[in-house]
């Protein structure tokens, strides 16, 4: 199969997402299924990705899409430390501006972890810890649409772990 | 919804990695689920290793942990040198500046309570008996730079505070050997290290706590001297039984001591000698389970040095050994007032089970290194020589570490680790001439690690990396041919 022919992506809500093949090879999971199915039986079958929402997956394909020339970048090796970032390139900063919904980041974030985007899930790990840096934990609560279910007394005993930990201490 | 919970702890840490440790604190206070997922991970970063300065605000955050939630985390205790010292004059002052050099005075004072009756020794106790995972007792007199977060050093607790409060900065002990230095000298490392190891051995002997198998002492400025080795009699049972556990013992910033006192010297006919690593010797000779022993000798002289590294080879003129063997424990422990002088070393020490033995900063012959060797051949397997100097009293341009790597492997010795860094070396003791030895590696030129298991066949490879380079004399013209007997250890 050529590099620029279409192929079709099942989300979980059964939305169907077409994306070139050479963006799809972005996707270290997707490639591997690519790889090792018969071409000739599943050719023009729908790709069923089934552990990600069709707005994310559309998402993460747009992504795709625009990095598709990029060199694929190898999955971490275990024990290596990620790469810490201090901003994103233009395009990137943009896409992920334009979100603006806090969920649909953190599915972003998370499809991008199962379909194996290493520098996706990158940039999405960045733009979340932008997001949640310098909030209150009642702030981060309503960020993240967490409910407080600890009990006064396990609160106290975080804020004293908290404490004996802080850099100024 | 998409819910931070549902995503992988992989994920989640790496996004906390870019937290501030106030954000991480605040992410970790929004629901259990979180503060679970998280629990394990912050608790590696912020507990696993800490460092308190012997301070009683400091002890008493170290107490207080040790009777919290996160005790059993804790592996390896740092306790760090830095201390208050004594203000200057007082000038004119505003109310706000009084206020705040009262407060440092009152811990300066304070400070000095706490070391003086005893306190510092029972809360470290207090709270090393409360610590069933510890490990390793450290002492430092240097932050570690390795926080990743909030761009700042991994503090001693409660310091970064005084010093806000205050406007004073904690000093290190003065690294002067002057009769009368200013401030605390080096005789507070001496305390520091002995309330650690009274602690310890309250624990050891009381059969309660954790059974702390290492203490890494790792100096970059201040002098540990001899003394500091020095177990006072009415402590000797539980710091014995605390240093006989011990599997690695790491010692930096070894200095001869101060005051000097003189030892019975049969090698050099009955002359007596100021007894370098007389407590030291003593010390060492208690930690028989050794795996892994570090000696850098920083402020010792080369023959001090080599006479200690051939007393733990064995290798002392016997008429010296003999002399050693009539010392008895109890006289050996400490230097009373005789009418007769000490002998410089009890009998070689005996360590069954030392793998790892790490010498540095120290410039000896090669055949006091060799003798080393020979003695733990068999079960030697990690040997590091870091910035040592090979001497040798033969005016030569020989590459003395190609003669030394060469040298060893006579010794057969079945090494899994070899690790050689910034190598110096020097000849001619009348009129001493000075080199170092590199390595063709552009990776790196001052270093050489070597790994695997034919160590022998291994040498040929490391000596031909070396490149030898010898600053220039005035007697460069003569070069006298090496024999191996030319580098003896004989004075």
């Amino acid at each position: 199969m050529a590099d620029n022919s279409m192929v079709t992506l099942m989300a979980a809500d059964h939305i169907e997402i077409q994306a070139t093949l050479q963006a799809v090879k972005q996707c270290a999971t997707l490639g591997t299924m690519l790889e090792v199915l018969d071409e000739q039986q599943t050719l023009g079958l729908p790709i069923p990705v089934l552990e990600v929402s069709g707005e994310a997956l559309k998402k993460v394909i747009e992504w795709c899409e625009y990095h598709r020339e990029d060199m694929v970048v190898e999955t971490e090796q275990p024990g290596v430390a990620a790469q810490i970032l201090t901003s994103l390139p233009q395009w990137d900063t943009e896409f992920f501006a334009n979100i603006g919904d806090k969920d649909l980041l953190i599915k972003i974030c998370n499809a991008s972890n199962f379909l194996e985007i290493p520098l996706l899930l990158q940039y999405s790990i960045f733009v979340i810890a932008q997001a949640l840096r310098g909030k209150s934990t009642e702030e981060m609560r309503a960020f993240l649409n967490i409910e407080n279910d600890l009990t006064p007394e396990e609160e106290q005993k975080i804020r004293e772990d908290n404490a004996w930990a802080m850099p100024q201490n | 919804m998409a819910h931070l919970l549902n995503t992988p702890l992989e994920v989640l840490l790496q996004i906390t990695s870019y937290l501030t440790t106030p954000d991480y604190g605040h992410l970790r206070r929004t629901c259990r689920q979180l503060e679970a997922a998280l629990f394990g991970a912050f608790t590696k970063e912020f507990f696993s290793k800490r460092q308190f300065a012997l301070m009683e605000f400091s002890i008493q955050a170290l107490v207080d942990i040790s009777k919290s939630r996160l005790a059993p985390c804790l592996t390896h205790l740092i306790i760090h040198l830095e201390h208050p010292n004594a203000l200057g004059p007082p000038g004119t002052k505003t109310y706000e500046q009084a206020v705040r050099d009262n407060l440092y005075q009152a811990e300066y004072i304070n400070h000095w309570e706490f070391i003086t009756t005893g306190r510092d020794v029972e809360m470290l106790t207090d709270a090393i008996k409360h610590l069933p995972n510890l490990e390793t007792i450290g002492m430092r007199d240097f932050n570690s730079r390795n926080r990743s977060r909030d761009d700042t050093a991994w503090n001693s607790y409660g310091c970064p505070t005084l010093a806000r409060k205050t406007s004073y900065l904690l000093v290190l002990p003065n690294t002067s050997l002057h009769l009368f230095p200013s401030g605390r000298g080096p005789e507070y490392i001496s305390h520091v290290f002995l309330t650690i190891l009274r602690a310890i051995g309250n624990t050891a002997v009381h059969g309660c706590g954790p059974t702390v198998t290492r203490i890494e002492v790792l100096l970059h400025n201040c002098r540990f001297l001899d003394t500091s080795f020095k177990i006072p009699d009415r402590f000797e049972t539980g710091i014995s039984l605390a240093l006989s556990k011990l599997k690695a013992l790491l010692l930096d910033g070894l200095c001869e001591d101060r005051p000097f006192f003189f030892v019975n010297d049969v090698a050099s006919g009955s002359k007596p000698i100021v007894g370098a690593g007389y407590f030291l010797s003593r010390f060492l000779e208690k930690a028989s389970a050794l795996e892994h022993l570090r000696l850098n000798f920083q402020f010792y002289t080369q023959h001090p040095t080599e006479r200690i590294l051939l007393w733990l080879a064995n290798a002392r003129d016997p008429k010296d050994a003999q002399t050693s063997t009539i010392d008895s424990p109890t006289a050996a422990n400490c230097v009373k007032a005789s009418e007769s002088l000490p002998a410089h070393f009890p009998p070689a020490p005996k360590f069954p089970n030392l793998r790892a033995l790490d010498i540095g900063m120290a410039t000896v012959t090669q055949a006091v290194l060799i003798a080393l060797y020979t003695n733990y051949k068999s079960t030697l397997r990690d040997i590091q020589l870091h910035k040592m100097t090979l001497a040798t009293p033969v005016n030569t341009k020989s590459n003395l570490w190609d003669r030394f790597c060469n040298k060893m492997r006579d010794v057969d010795l079945e090494l899994t680790t070899f690790r050689l860094a910034y190598l110096r070396q020097t000849s001619n003791i009348r009129s001493t001439r000075k080199g170092q030895v590199t390595f063709n590696d552009p990776r790196s030129k001052q270093t050489k690690i070597w790994r695997g298991t034919a160590f022998s066949q291994a040498i040929k490879d490391i000596t031909g990396e070396m490149e030898s380079h010898w600053d220039e004399s005035e007697n460069d013209e003569s070069d006298e041919s090496m024999s191996d007997g030319e580098d003896s250890t004989d004075e």
